[in-house]
This record gives C-alpha cells, structure tokens and sequence, in this order.
C-alpha cells in the first residue's frame, strides 16, 4: 500500500513538470501553434525515455534505494511527465490540419527515437552511472 | 486552480496506471498487455474528453491530469525496447504498430462518440 502514495507523489509533479513545460512559450516558434505543440509533446516524451532507460538499468543493479522510492521515480514520475493520449491527439489535430507528410515523419520519429532515448538511458546507466555487476538484459516487468 | 486540478489528476492516473499494469502484467509475457490497454483506453477517453466542450479546470482535472498521467510514452518505449533487445523484433514492430493504429481509431472513435451525444 506505502508504494502507492510514492507513485501518487511521483505522479503528480511528473504531471506537473509536464503541464508547465507543455505551455512554455518559447521552446519552438514555427508559425503554426500545432507544430509547435507537437514537437513539445516529443521532446517531453524523449526525456522522459532517457531518463527511464537510465533509471532502470541503475535501478535493477542496486539494493541501497528502498522499492517505494524506485516505483515513485519510475511508475510515478516519469510515467506521468511522459504522455501517449496527448501524443495521440496532437498526431491526429495535425493530420487534420492537412500535414500528412509531417504526421509521418512526426509519429516515426516519437517511435524511432524514443527507442533510441530508451537505449542510449540504458547504456548512460549501466556503463557510467552504476558500472557495477554484469549489464543484464532488461525485463518487462521490473519489481526491483 | 488549474495547476491543482492536473496535480490531483495526476496522482489518481499514475496510481491507476500502476494498479491496472499490475494487473495485467502477470498472465501475460509475450506482449506487454498492460500498457497496451492502457494507452489504446486513455486515448479514447481523451477522444471523448475533447468532443465534450469542458471548462478549463475540468480539461485540466481529466485531460492533462487523470489522462495525461494515466497514459504513457515512456513505458511503451521501454518494453518496445526490452523486445528488441531479447530478439523479439516481430513482437516489437507488431506491438507498435497495433498500439498506434487503434489508439488513433480509438481516440477518433471517442471524439465522434461524445459529438453525436452533444448533437
């Protein structure tokens, strides 16, 4: 039960660090206020992906961090900065704007380089951060 | 006010998230079911949330909050990753593809949905 209310507390700055990026201004200045939602979108969620691949590997290795505070981080914080339902909306508000060519390369890239953000975290983790034991294959379901 | 409301629906969407992965994640191993249903189910509800014309705090509370919270990028990425890395390359570009697809179907799905209730 404890680690619920570390993931509600991760969740709720995460959602918050989130909100207030998504409405800075200034992060890109295309003429199109679509645009420039959407590639906010992508940079929170290619954050969020470094950071989880980085976590994650140093997370698996250790037993010094207490369960309730890896899941707050994990499950709580980064779940909640990074968001899919946006990215769905914001994907398809530029396909109905008519940018079929830019939706493409717009979703391909979120996929493709979140993955690469998820891997590059990984590597960051487990040769720099927490160089310790073997680098072990990662598993879905990560209980620490 | 409307910082509040998306903190406070940020608490119950990524608890919820949890709660429900937990659920799922046990009896299946090959695709991660959970944040499968997760993010095509969040995309809906979103789909639904926008058609309706809510007040700010109530988008804040729901949308940014609860929806935004209770779906994720990262987490879809990172078990797209874990396939991969085991090899499992047909599960990792049909995990993808079957995530995206239906959550747009299901997003556009929801938005028609809550317009034909509006009238």
């Amino acid at each position: 039960m404890k680690k619920y209310y570390f993931i509600a507390a991760g969740g709720a700055v995460g959602a918050l660090l989130r909100f207030e990026l998504k409405n800075a201004p200034t992060l890109f200045q295309s003429a199109d206020q679509l645009i420039n939602l959407a590639l906010t979108i992508l940079v929170i969620n290619l954050i969020g992906c470094l950071i989880l691949g980085m976590l994650n590997a140093v997370f698996s290795k250790t037993e010094r961090i207490s369960t309730d505070v890896k899941l707050g981080l994990t499950a709580g914080l980064v779940g909640a900065f990074t968001t899919y339902s946006t990215f769905c909306k914001e994907s398809l508000n530029i396909l109905d704007a008519g940018y079929l060519r830019f939706f493409c390369y717009y979703v391909a890239a979120s996929i493709i380089l979140g993955v690469g953000a998820v891997y590059l975290g990984h590597l960051i983790g487990h040769h720099i951060l927490h160089p310790v034991g073997k680098n072990l294959v990662a598993r879905f379901s990560i209980d620490y | 006010m409307e910082t509040l409301c998306v903190i406070v629906g940020g608490a119950l969407g990524s608890t919820t998230r949890y709660y429900l992965g937990k659920r799922f994640a046990s009896r299946h191993q090959h695709i991660p079911v959970g944040t499968f249903v997760i993010n095509v189910s969040g995309a809906f509800l979103l789909g639904v949330v926008t058609g309706f014309d809510i007040s700010t705090l109530l988008y804040g509370l729901f949308a940014e909050g609860f929806l935004g919270a209770y779906t994720t990028f990262s987490t879809f990425m990172f078990e797209d990753f874990v396939l991969l890395q085991n090899n499992r390359i047909l599960s990792a570009i049909v995990y993808v593809l079957a995530t995206l697809v239906l959550s747009f179907l299901a997003f556009y799905g929801g938005f028609l949905i809550s317009c034909a209730i509006i009238g």
